[in-house]
């Protein structure tokens, strides 16, 4: 008996291709969202897991700026900080630019040094190891380490010699020999906060750094507490003796759990996210099969009723067509796991840099193919239950009995009702037929709903995003920020680079770093830091978008805070108000001059005021800015001719012996445009999966709805109907039905923008829903259920009557 | 005499119509005896097929009892109905309802394997014996959309009696083929019943039945009284001269 | 070209199965005048039904020629015989093929709204017709509410809307019980007197006594008149 079911359910699924292939392909494309994301995922976090251990990661970090001069007691420093309450450990990095090139080369490539305050040997915090044979490099003997993947990506290895820029050096280069090579999995920011990338990062002594980085003091301080929930509660005052115990000014300050470290968590929610579109996809094909096995199910009915009266029970039946969905769902999960494996792996690499691990080779991951597996071969079965069971119901005498679907149509009220409305009856044809089948219909509706709303949900998001990010770098008139190493004197800088530097149209003060305020919690860091920005209103550098108060309109040296609005109303304040900032220490009372519309919460003080605020002082005690915001001439340059001008721009600096780090303003804002684009385009294209997905529904239901009605179709050609007329019968049904569909998908959409928006934590301020996402939404619905209906309306209006009724 | 194996009391058919009760069967009573072959013949609409469907259980009266050997089959609930038909009847469709999907073979093996009956390869020797028997061996391995509708009843009827039905059906068994078709298919019903099968059929091809034994007229729900006294005095004829002959 | 209603000229049909080719019919030669009521009668799978496809232009020889009505069939294409029939010729099926969600009055009209006839007198046209076949009562209801009896009148009803001259019939009566195939016969014999051509296959012997002229297809070939009248003699 095992194998004549067997025999039924593998001829039947050849017999019916177009169908099986459809069946099919749906569960492939869900498996294959499925295992893909999911071992991205598991493979990226495993990765971070692995690498990143809990017990050396930091608990608090503060990103520092250094004054300038030499006399800096670090030991002290790190002695007196360690007196803080709760600090169990804390430890000084410095990580700052540094070009170097291979001998031969004819220019410098950017790279960056890292070193410890402690030995190499005593790092508790972010430790790095060493990776094959080599040692650590020793002071003053011209030696340094390199990060293994540098070593890979130029073949290098250890004893080869590299040549290092330093600043006030030889411009062709000193030469430094490698001794090690080192694995650094831990991830470390630049003074100008971007990711230390791991292939082009460097290591030295302390004082061999100092000297190779042009500076003296810390960029980075660690610190350890007895346990995370006492680094939440002193985390303030640590972050107040830097202020006290140190020359040291903060520019920023974050607190990490390292049991649920940020980057393993950031990256476990994108890749979670990731995921559910994988798993919605599932679904969505679920939704498929069990359109299709009704149908199969449907058009077998004259056979089940032989098959009864030949002797096979419900269960029989049940077996054999259960048997074909699970089939579907073989042919479609196998490809789908062994190329959803190897898709996953690739994707793994493509993202790790961006979340700030390294993934090397290529691996499985078991829970994503066993997840994959076990939802390929459950979906369609319990897709199938419903309709299998429903049509295996059918009695010998119905099967055998069966004349179509004329049924008993009119005796209910809502036929009575619909027939006095006076519309064509070509339409009303088409709406009863619609709502004949309201089951199988309803799947279909449901499918293209969904895949409808999440479309225009997600791109009304991301072209909101798009926008207010886009609107936030107009804000900016300065195309690069140089911030030294150490804090220099503004007026000789600016005279260095305006002379030494072509295209350069202005070099303006600039600060930024994080303050305390009282009564506020940043939604970011859970602290109650605020990130400022100081600058020259006079000068052009920030272009404000004041909606409160007049700020520096009559008077460009006010003294004030203007705050973004979105810290405006958490705090409650307006223009006249004060707000109370603890920097260095001390309270300083400061009157509300304005609010401006800005995307990331932010204040902003004339740079002056800010400087004396927090003790940026220079060597006179008079106030020095920590960067300079340099405009250039052209007055939209492209990422490689602002590039082209920071390349001269260091070379100025470091010939007159400064060391600094510079940011492309311009690349800065391509890259998150970009980034922000790759993830709306992943999403995006899960929507369109589910929107081709549900298209197959609607022509599955067609076809469906044509072979039922083959009767209808022979009358109506038989009475005089031209081709013209049955095509716009089914057209106008696939209408019906899409057209609905997107109506209710509309609310929906917002919906889900703002599920997406919370559940992704984006504190953009002013995000919403673009409403151009329901528009192009509309005209895809269109297009798609004109052409889900073109192919069963034109095969039900090439029928002719002989062949239906010789196949009646 | 020996039992019949069909006995039919009262049986009536009713069906309810938006235009009213509509009786199809009106109260039939009839017996039908071991090796006879029977045609039900009328005009349409006059219940022949739903009396052939009391007989095999598909549909139940409204009132009355058919029982089939021994079983009452008008009581009996569909899934005891559903295995006793398998092993005791055999079916044979106007439109030969042969999977189409399957091989000519697998298609009579098919009621073996629902039935559980003999072990695979017993049920293969079977099922070839009784293609050999219809003179369709040779289109063993095909699918049945590659044989003529002849050679399609014939695979139908091998099908019907794969497990030895007592009974054999046939509702319009000539209502699809041509001409020389239908009379080879007669042919096959005539050795059946030489064979002892018993066999009875429902057709309004009255050409074909000209030389069945039994032809019972129903028609408006009954069955003609003069053709059912016919069918007796037939009857008991054959037995007689069956008995001369043994003497 | 002659002036016959209906005119078939050496009509072969041969179907290709996957068993082989099946010659449903063999060089048919059929003239029908106007006002002639017709039976074509024969076995199960003698042809008739292929035969009257021929005529209606549901189904096409694969050589031969079909006139109907001054139309040369075999020239047009599905399409346009499709529009051709609806004006043409009147078709009754053996089960009624009514569309099932519309009234009986809707489905009168469809010929009317597919042919683009009788603009803005539809509805009184579909009502007369009714009357005319002796069921007005069920203008408003669907077809599963009324008998059968009633559903073949209709299908009548609407055969006859775009009035045309040749009525085709496959089995019209098959599928009622006596009394009601009586009915549909009378009103056939009225549409006749009246001037309407009707062809009608049946294999009912009785009823193919009552219809004047008798054509018997037997394997795909027309039986001489002559024999079938003489078998059918008797039952005058």
């Amino acid at each position: 008996m095992f194998r004549s079911r067997w025999r039924k359910i593998l001829r039947d699924v050849w017999a019916r291709k177009s169908r099986s292939a459809m069946a099919a392909t749906a569960i492939f494309v869900g498996v294959l969202g499925v295992v893909t994301l999911l071992s991205a995922g598991d493979l990226l976090t495993s990765q971070l897991k692995q690498d990143l251990r809990e017990e050396d990661l930091p608990m608090q970090a503060v990103f520092v700026s250094a004054p300038g001069g030499a006399d800096l007691d670090n030991a002290a420093y790190l002695d007196a900080l360690g007196e803080s309450p709760g600090v169990t450990r804390v430890e000084g990095r410095a990580v700052r630019p540094l070009a170097w090139k291979l001998p031969g080369d004819a220019e410098f490539d950017d790279g960056f040094i890292l070193a410890a305050w402690e030995p190499f040997d005593e790092i508790t915090i972010q430790p790095m190891r060493l990776s094959g044979e080599g040692r650590y490099p020793s002071t003053g003997q011209h030696e340094i380490a390199i990060e293994r993947r540098m070593a890979d990506k130029h073949g290098l290895g250890v004893g080869d010699q590299i040549l290092l820029r330093t600043p006030g050096g030889d411009a062709g280069g000193d030469a430094w020999t490698i001794t090690g090579l080192v694995f650094m999995p831990y991830p470390s920011f630049s003074a100008a906060a971007a990711a230390v990338p791991s292939d082009a990062s460097m290591f030295a002594t302390f004082e061999d750094a100092q000297a190779l980085g042009g500076f003296v003091g810390f960029s980075t301080l660690y610190a350890r507490y007895t346990d995370f929930p006492t680094a939440q509660e002193q985390s303030d005052s640590f972050f107040a003796a830097i202020a006290q115990e140190t020359p040291y000014v903060a520019v920023y300050n974050y607190i990490d759990d390292p049991a649920e470290s940020f980057f393993i968590t950031q990256t476990a929610q994108i890749t979670g996210m990731l995921s559910m579109l994988g798993i919605i996809a599932m679904v969505v094909a679920g939704l498929l099969v069990v359109n299709i096995v009704n149908s199969i199910v449907g058009e077998d009915k004259r056979q089940i009723g032989v098959m009864k009266s030949l002797g096979a029970t419900r269960w029989d039946n049940f077996v054999i067509y259960a048997g074909i969905a699970i089939t579907f769902g073989v042919i479609g999960t196998v490809p789908g796991v062994v190329i959803g494996s190897y898709l996953g792996a690739l994707m793994a690499q493509a993202m790790d840099e961006t979340l700030l691990t390294s993934i090397e080779g290529f691996s499985l991951s078991s829970s994503a193919i066993l997840t994959g597996i076990v939802m390929g071969l459950a979906i369609p079965f319990l897709a199938a239950i419903v309709p299998v069971f429903l049509g295996t119901r059918v009695t010998i005498l119905q099967a055998m009995t069966d004349v179509g679907i004329s049924g008993d149509y009119g005796k209910s009220r809502w036929a009575r009702a619909f027939n006095a409305v006076p519309l064509p009856t070509n339409t009303k044809q088409a709406v009863t037929n619609v709502m004949r089948k309201k089951g199988r219909l309803a799947l279909t509706w449901l499918t293209l709903t969904l895949a409808a709303a999440s479309f225009m949900g997600i791109f009304g998001m991301f072209v909101s995003i798009n926008d207010k990010i886009g609107g936030l770098f107009d804000a900016f008139g300065y195309e690069i920020v140089v911030v030294p190493n150490e804090r220099q004197d503004f007026e000789q800088v600016r005279g260095l680079i305006l002379a030494g530097v072509p295209g350069v149209e202005a070099v303006d003060p600039g600060i930024g770093l994080a303050v305390e305020l009282e009564d506020y919690v940043s939604p970011e860091t859970d602290t109650s830091q605020l990130q400022m920005t100081g600058f020259d209103p006079a000068a052009g550098s920030m272009e404000l978008d004041i909606v409160a108060g007049t700020a520096w309109a009559d008077d460009p040296a006010r003294e004030g805070i203007v705050l973004t609005r979105g810290v405006a109303n958490a705090l409650d304040k307006a223009p006249g108000d004060t707000v109370a900032l603890v920097a260095q220490g001390q309270r300083a009372e400061i009157e509300v001059i304005g609010v401006a519309s800005f995307a990331i919460d932010q204040g902003f003080m004339e740079w002056r005021t800010l400087a004396r605020l927090v003790g940026s002082t220079n060597s006179q005690g008079e106030p020095a800015p920590t960067s300079m915001l340099i405009q250039l001439v052209n007055p939209d340059p492209t990422v490689e001719e602002v590039d082209d001008v920071i390349d001269e721009l260091d070379e100025v600096l470091l010939s007159d012996g400064i060391a600094a780090s510079h940011v492309n303003q311009i690349g800065v804002a391509e890259e998150i445009a970009q980034l922000i684009t790759m993830f709306g385009s992943i999403f995006q294209i899960a929507a369109i999966v589910m929107a081709v997905i549900g298209a197959i529904g609607l022509l599955s239901t067609l076809s469906m709805s044509v072979f039922e009605r083959l009767r209808e179709i022979g009358i109506m050609r038989s009475i005089g109907a031209g081709s013209v007329t049955i095509a716009s019968q089914f057209l106008t049904e696939g209408m019906l039905v899409g057209m609905s569909a997107w109506l209710v998908a509309v609310p929906l959409a917002y919906l889900i923008a703002g599920g997406l928006l919370a559940s992704m934590e984006i504190e953009i301020e002013g995000v919403g829903f673009d409403p151009s996402a329901l528009w192009i939404g509309l005209i895809g619905m269109i297009v798609i259920t004109v052409l889900a209906s073109l192919g069963p309306s034109l095969s039900a209006a090439r029928k002719t009557v002989s062949e239906i009724l010789r196949y009646q | 005499m020996p039992e019949p194996l069909v006995q039919i009391n009262d049986l009536v058919k009713t069906y309810e119509t938006p235009a009213g009760p509509l009786s199809v069967l009106q109260g039939i009573d009839m017996e039908i005896g071991r090796g006879e072959f029977i045609a039900l013949v009328g005009p349409s609409g006059g219940g022949k097929s739903t009396f052939l469907n009391m007989l095999t259980g598909i549909d139940r009266p409204t009132s009355g009892m058919v029982v089939v050997d021994g079983v009452d089959v008008s009581t009996t609930s569909e899934r005891k109905l559903t295995r006793w038909r398998a092993r005791n009847i055999g079916i044979v469709f106007q439109f030969f309802q042969l999977l189409p999907t399957l091989t000519v073979l697998e298609n009579v093996m098919m009621p073996m394997d629902f039935a559980r009956v003999h072990d695979r390869q017993e049920r293969s020797d079977k099922a070839m014996t009784l293609l050999e028997r219809f003179d369709v061996a040779d289109q063993a391995d095909k699918t049945p959309d590659l044989l003529s509708g002849g050679q399609q009843q014939r695979v139908a009827i091998a099908r019907a009696l794969a497990n030895d039905p007592v009974l054999l059906v046939g509702d319009e068994p000539t209502g699809n083929l041509d001409h020389m078709s239908a009379a080879v298919v007669f042919e096959t019903f005539y050795e059946l019943r030489d064979q002892g099968q018993t066999v009875v059929i429902v057709t309004h091809d009255r050409e074909v039945v000209q030389d069945v034994p039994t032809v019972l007229r129903l028609s408006d729900g009954l069955v003609d009284s003069t053709s059912l006294e016919a069918a007796a005095k037939r009857q008991t004829r054959e037995q007689q001269a069956t008995r001369l002959a043994d003497l | 070209m002659n002036d016959s209603l209906v005119s078939l000229e050496g009509v072969e049909k041969v179907f290709k199965t996957r068993a082989g080719p099946f010659t449903a019919l063999r060089g048919v030669d059929l003239q029908i005048q106007d006002r002639e009521f017709v039976a074509i009668v024969g076995p199960s799978g003698s042809g008739k039904s292929t035969l009257i496809n021929m005529m209606t232009g549901i189904d096409r020889p694969t050589s031969g020629e079909v006139h109907v009505a001054g139309e040369r069939l075999t020239g047009l294409s599905e399409n346009k015989v499709a529009k051709w029939r609806g004006r043409n010729v009147g078709v009754v099926f053996q089960f009624f093929q009514l569309m099932p969600t519309l009234t009986v009055l809707e489905n009168v009209m469809l010929p009317m709204q597919y042919c683009g006839t009788y603009k803005g007198q539809r509805r009184e046209r579909a009502m007369e017709m009714l009357k005319l076949v002796e069921v007005p009562e069920t203008a408003d209801k669907y077809p599963s509410q009324i008998s059968g009896g009633q559903q073949q009148r209709s299908a009548i009803a609407r055969a006859l809307i775009n009035d045309p001259d040749l009525i085709v019939g496959d089995e019209p009566t098959g599928n009622l019980d006596t009394i009601s195939a009586g009915l549909v016969f009378e009103l056939f014999e009225e549409l006749v007197r009246q001037g309407k051509t009707i062809v009608m296959v049946t294999h009912d012997r009785e009823l193919a006594g009552r219809i004047p002229r008798v054509e018997e297809v037997r394997d795909g070939r027309l039986v001489g008149a002559g024999e079938v009248d003489a078998r059918l003699a008797s039952k005058h």
